[in-house]
């Protein structure tokens, strides 16, 4: 080409830098940010991608309800398509962490499948040690070097699967099967899982495996959550379901005669332990008989002896009146004999007296006689006298004698009775001897007999405390064996009932956090679509509207070169190189920069939340560079020809004069005289003049519109992340503090009450708190279950309101309240039904009654009453919710320190500090408002300048009429700034739906599952973003003003170009 | 023919008025020391080929373009010595313009064409009487597009004159227009200095019209080659070109 031509073309740059700049800078703007943002769903993708990739993440996961056996991984390692299989085992237990208990999954160290990316510290080296999740150990403040203790959360023991319980932790790392903070939900402790751990393989000590990894071949080289990718995986995971039935019933069988053997041996050795404490509850009743007999028998010896005693009492009674009675009659026997022997004596005495009388009679008498010579004998009757007298001597002898003989007898009966009376005496005596001796006896007997009842009392005591214990020992053995029979009744019965296990087979597309990822990635995917799309329209109309403008300005130029000879497209040449090199040099720089800077920075952002997401993959998408370049590239071209073509159509000698003015036309207000003639006359042009350039005012309408609406989202979503927390915890969730219990703790209520009754509480609920799956055909989502103690009090702690209409509910017994968000995304309204499931089986079903308000997490409020309906139990507390006295750090951290030590207490947390972590946490997404609000203001400026520069290009010669006129500089600044003022309202004011509509579709879009973006956009927000639009205006405006000044009066003279 | 002059009635005088345009070492003297004087009310034509420096004394006449040196009065002010602001007040009370291409705000109407400069200074006229006279009292409402181009041009004289300035410049303002518009307008241009006494000063190249002028001034090179007086100035009617 002629060398003239092109320096034509280059001087044709250089001169007009500024408007090849901002040609160049409008492409790369809207090409940047439509490649980028476009970018940032496949480099998402593309960063967990390469993560999986690099640690050889499955594809597949299968596991089974009644575990993996060897034969069945074997067999699957055999299916065609599995690249790589690795059995394994995983466990959710329970683990002591300060106060409180988490629940964690522990899982075996792989081989070569899902390796960990380790964050700090070494490998394992032996048995004992474990690697802990980074997250889980930043949350709980657990080092390397510590030990963790675990304890087993459900029926199996911890032995029964782990071979310690207690393991070092040696490192940290983060694992694929998590990128999110959310770990999912457990059968176990509070149904939350906190985190995992890993432990060397060997110490598992468990049958079965209870996962098999699989990597499929090839899928390596495809991108995760690509069709192609799914399709890979999916014929691999339809032949791994074709061996699942078979594999199922081999370990059902097998698993049935397992539990069957087992069954038959713990009966037998139950029936042998019945036997054993059957036997032994016979001997002791055995035992109790006999003390029962011995003690009957020992009470009727002792009745006997009582009797006996009785009557020995009574015989030793009488035996003592006999006594007594003879001794009264011995006694007056004795009186009798003594005064018997005084008559005797007496007798004696006077028979003495006689006797001496009669013989000094004889003496006489014998003398007398005597002298006779004779004895008395031979005294006869002749004797007379003496006779007489010795007759009177004789018959006193014999009166004497015969008293004499008298007195003897009396003598012997006295002596008789002497005797009698003495041997009585003595009987009497020995009497005595023999009550005193019965009297002793009876008196031991007595003793004895007492001594007897005594022992008897306590024997009988003894016995019925055996008997007792006998009786609750019998019954503690009786419901033992019924309790024993059942259970292998239901033992048996459960073997009858087991159902065949199930494998599931699981893709990625079953991994909560992948899934989450991926939905996300397509959510800035579909902000994608609109949003660039902002920037790449009023970039590709302004440069358009500039081309064009070039083109028509140079009219007369283009005439000359016609008429000098040159072809069309030489002639064309110069605008489209000019249109091509700003293109092609913008282009390039907005697909390096857009592609690489902006999936950095939204990915960045995303792993905030995406704590698992490690590298940032963004390389230049050329398919999508392409697309936005070419779609510059027409559109600027395409104009470009355009307005070539339809000039060059003309012949020179008409392109050589000058384009006759466009028609002034009159404008809807004019037809309203009233308002029309108060306008002044500046007013007016200018009114006309927006209406007459319309290609320029829409441009300008949409370039301040979408500056606004940036402005507007920009800070509107500030807003949005900002009323998540401020409306959740000012508004809704009025609380204080939340406090965690432990629920396996045995004076729970006790405890409770302890921590409800501290001074630093002002008052506090009880209520359940646990995590379920909210489940309906449309899905399930993961929420807090809460269960207040009473239905209008826990209005004191959790506010329930409709978000718009600000209507109060309150929880009633038939149904449930849930919260804003899930019911949105599964779609349920007031009166539909929802699953609430823990774990994979235990779910119910229950109503709702109505949606409240909520921004963080979902939550299912149940009354205590429905609770006890649909669980058939009372519901365990497990959480107080309550207010404190202040809100100070200080003293919550005093309060919180304090009740980490009371019992039961497993963890405390604070509204103020879970607010803070929130908005921390949402802060991080100021980045993405700054880039909005940087755009924005990129945007307006490059729009504003380039409208307002064409505006003044092509009214110059009227502007120097109008200077001519003698306007001042003021008054001319005015008569054009009139319109960018008017233009400017207008494109704000459009802004504002365009972007109250804008922002809606990206917090729609953007927001993660369990947020929800506040709504509303804050009327300060409005008011920033006009400011801001209306400064960068000024700004542009203020430029423009030197251009203006610099306009030159005596253009006005000058022909019509 | 300067001798005798009545400098009483001297409304227009320029003394040695020169403009040099200094591009690199290029030293171009558009206007090279001028001097004439116009008295008030005369119709003063200023003919010269083109680039003789005939628009550059106009655009110093009415204040667009500062003279390198010299002195301009108007009306016995030195508009030599104004400043920027200074020269948008002569231009906005004291000068009237009419341009070639007739630069009428193709967004406002005839009527507002005119307001648009009369609402700005001292004491202006009714636009549309002076849009009657000037014979668009059926057109008030029409936009430029809508008028022909004498028409339009008869629009730009009566935006000049409603300003009611001190002096009116029209600088070839039969230009783009045919023989008999053009005829047309200089006859308004005339009748508007002989009835109202206004003071005009028309460029032209067209030598042919200078018989209707009280003065003509002719330009060579940036220099006055000749001033006339013409005693009997001649109606438009009776000129032909």
């Amino acid at each position: 080409m002629r060398k003239a031509l092109w320096t034509e073309w280059l001087r044709e740059i250089q001169k007009s830098l500024p408007r090849f700049l901002s040609i160049l800078f409008l492409v790369a703007l809207g090409v940047a940010f439509f490649s980028g943002i476009r970018a940032t769903e496949p480099d998402m993708q593309l960063s967990v991608d390469r993560q999986y990739d690099e640690q050889n993440f499955m594809d597949i996961r299968v596991i089974s309800t009644q575990g993996l056996t060897n034969k069945d991984f074997l067999e699957i390692q055999r299916i065609k398509g599995v690249e790589e299989a690795e059995a394994s085992y995983s466990k959710d237990v329970l683990c002591d962490i300060g106060q409180s208990e988490k629940a964690i999954k522990v899982y075996a160290q792989t081989e070569h499948l899902n390796q960990l990316s380790m964050t700090k510290g070494r490998q394992m080296k032996r048995s004992g040690e474990c690697i802990v999740d980074t997250r889980f150990a930043e949350e709980n403040d657990v080092k390397i070097g510590d030990t963790l203790t675990l304890k087993s959360g459900d029926d199996d023991k911890l032995e029964d699967f782990l071979k310690d319980s207690t393991y070092k932790i040696v490192g940290m790392a983060d694992y694929n099967y998590y990128l999110t903070r959310n770990k999912g939900t457990t059968t176990i402790g509070n149904g939350k899982l906190s985190g995992f751990i890993v432990v060397p393989k060997n110490d598992f000590d468990m049958d079965v495996y209870t996962e098999i990894y699989i990597t499929v071949k090839d899928a390596k080289d495809l991108t995760a959550y690509t069709d192609e990718y799914d399709d890979r995986i999916e014929s691999v995971t339809d032949r791994i379901e074709d061996i699942k039935g078979e594999r199922e019933e081999v370990r059902f069988q097998e698993v049935r005669n397992e539990a069957l053997d087992k069954i038959s041996a713990e009966e037998k050795k139950y029936n042998k332990q019945k036997k054993k404490v059957q036997k032994k509850l016979s001997d002791a009743k055995e035992k109790l008989d006999h003390a029962k007999t011995e003690l009957n028998s020992g009470q009727k010896k002792l009745a006997d002896s009582k009797k006996e005693l009785d009557s020995g009492e009574k015989q030793l009674e009488a035996g003592r009146r006999d006594y007594e009675n003879g001794i009264r009659e011995l006694n007056s026997g004795k009186k009798e004999y003594q005064s018997g022997k005084k008559q005797y004596d007496q007798g004696l005495e006077d028979y003495k007296q006689q006797k001496q009388k009669l013989d000094q009679s004889k003496t006489s008498l014998d003398q007398a006689a005597a002298a006779y010579g004779l004895t008395c004998d031979q005294l006869t009757p002749e004797h007379g006298e003496l006779y007489n007298q010795y007759q009177a001597y004789l018959a006193g002898k014999k009166e004497l004698d015969a008293a004499k003989t008298k007195l003897d007898a009396t003598k012997r009966e006295l002596d008789a009775a002497k005797r009698r009376l003495d041997s009585s005496e003595q009987q009497l005596k020995k009497a005595k001897t023999t009550l005193s001796s019965s009297e002793k006896k009876l008196k031991d007997g007595k003793k004895e007999y007492e001594q007897g009842i005594k022992d008897l009392k306590k024997a009988k005591k003894e016995y019925q405390e055996g008997l007792a214990k006998y009786k609750k020992q019998k019954k503690k053995a009786d419901t033992e064996f019924t309790k024993a029979e059942k259970k292998i009744q239901d033992a048996k019965e459960e073997v009858n009932d087991l159902k065949k296990g199930k494998w599931y087979v699981l893709d990625r597309n079953k991994i909560q956090s992948y899934v989450e990822f991926g939905q996300d990635s397509e959510r800035i995917g579909a902000i994608g679509e609109l949003f660039p799309l902002i920037f790449f329209l009023v970039a590709a109309l302004v440069s358009l509207t500039t081309m064009t403008r070039m083109v028509e300005k140079e009219r007369t130029q283009m005439g000359t070169m016609k008429a000098l000879g040159y072809s069309k497209l030489q002639i064309a040449g110069k605008y489209l190189i000019y249109a091509v090199l700003a293109t092609v040099l913008g282009s390039i720089l907005g697909v390096i920069a857009g592609e690489t800077v902006l999936p950095r920075i939204i990915i960045v952002a995303y792993c905030m939340m995406y704590t698992g997401v490690h590298g940032v993959a963004a390389p230049i998408h050329i398919g999508l560079g392409l697309k936005a370049s070419g779609a510059a590239f027409i559109s600027t071209i395409g104009a470009t020809l355009f307005s070539c073509y339809r000039t060059l159509q003309e012949v020179p000698a008409q392109l050589m004069r000058p384009e006759s003015p466009k028609e002034g036309k009159r404008v809807l207000l004019e037809r309203i005289p009233f308002v029309w003639k108060r306008i002044s006359f500046s007013w007016k042009s200018s009114i006309r003049n927006l209406l007459r350039y319309k290609k320029r005012f829409f441009m300008t309408i949409i370039g301040i519109g979408g500056c606004m609406s940036l402005l507007l989202v920009g800070f509107g979503l500030s807003n949005s992340i900002y009323a998540i927390t401020d409306n959740q915890y000012k508004k809704l969730h009025i609380y204080d503090a939340m406090i965690d219990f432990d629920e396996e703790d045995e004076k729970l209520s006790e405890d409770m009450h302890t921590v409800l009754e501290k001074n630093e509480i002002t008052s506090g609920i009880k209520v359940r708190n646990t995590s379920m799956s909210i489940e309906n055909d449309q899905g399930s989502k993961t929420g807090y279950v809460i269960v207040p103690e009473d239905n209008s009090e826990i209005n004191r702690y959790i506010k329930f309101q409709d978000r718009i209409s600000g209507k109060t509910y309150r929880l009633e017994d038939d149904g449930v309240i849930i919260t804003e968000k899930v019911a949105k995304m599964l779609d349920i309204e007031e009166g539909d039904q929802i699953s609430l499931k823990e774990g994979d089986t235990k779910a119910v079903k229950v109503k709702v009654t109505a949606i409240s308000e909520n921004y963080l997490h979902h939550y299912v409020f149940m009354s205590k009453a429905l609770y006890q309906k649909v669980y058939q139990k009372e519901p365990v507390y497990n959480e107080l919710i309550c207010n404190t006295k202040s809100k100070k750090d200080a003293f919550e951290k005093k309060l919180s320190e304090n009740l980490l030590k009371q019992d039961g207490v497993n963890s405390v947390s604070f509204v103020s500090d879970t607010e803070g972590e929130m908005a921390d946490m949402l802060g991080n997404l100021d980045i993405v408002v700054f880039v909005l609000v940087f755009s924005a203001g990129l945007l307006a400026f490059v729009v504003l300048y380039n409208l307002n520069n064409i505006n003044i290009e092509e009214r110059r010669r009227e502007l120097a009429t109008i200077k001519v006129l003698g306007f001042y500089q003021a008054e001319l600044a005015a008569y054009v700034y009139r319109e960018n003022v008017l233009l400017t309202m207008i494109g704000t004011f459009f802004g504002i739906f365009m972007g109250i509509a804008l922002h809606r579709y990206v917090i729609l879009t953007a927001e993660v599952d369990y947020i929800m973006f506040g709504r509303e956009i804050f009327p300060q927000s409005y008011v920033f973003s006009i400011l801001l639009t209306f400064l960068f205006a000024i700004i542009v405006n203020m430029v423009m003003y030197f251009k203006l000044k610099k306009i030159d009066m005596v253009e006005s003279l000058k022909s019509v170009e | 023919m300067i001798e005798g002059e009545n400098l009483v009635n001297e409304f227009v005088r320029l003394v040695d008025v020169k403009k040099i345009y200094q591009t690199g070492n290029v030293i171009t003297k558009a206007v090279d020391g001028i001097d004439f004087s116009i008295e008030k009310g005369e119709f003063v034509v200023i003919v010269g080929a083109s680039g003789a420096g005939k628009t550059t004394v106009l655009n110093i006449l009415g204040g667009m373009d500062h003279a390198t040196s010299g002195q301009i009065f108007i009306d016995g002010k030195d508009i030599a010595k104004y400043n920027e602001r200074q020269l948008t007040r002569y231009r906005r009370d004291d000068i009237g313009f009419v341009f070639q291409f007739y630069n009428l705000i193709p967004n406002l109407t005839a009527l507002e064409n005119v307001e648009l400069a009369s609402q700005i200074c001292k004491n202006p006229l009714d636009a549309r009487t002076v849009l009657e006279e000037v014979g668009l009292g059926e057109r008030l409402i029409n936009f430029p597009a809508q008028l022909s181009g004498g028409e339009q041009q008869r629009v730009s004289i009566a935006r000049a004159l409603a300003k009611n300035p001190k002096l009116l410049l029209c600088d070839e303002p039969t230009g783009a227009l045919d023989y008999k518009t053009g005829k047309s307008i200089l006859k308004l241009l005339q009748d508007t200095c002989r009835k109202k006494n206004k003071t005009v000063i028309l460029i032209t190249h067209n030598l042919a019209i200078a018989p209707m002028a009280d003065r003509i001034i002719e330009i060579k090179s940036g220099k006055i080659n000749s001033i006339k007086m013409n005693e009997q100035p001649q109606s438009v009617e009776e000129i032909e070109w």
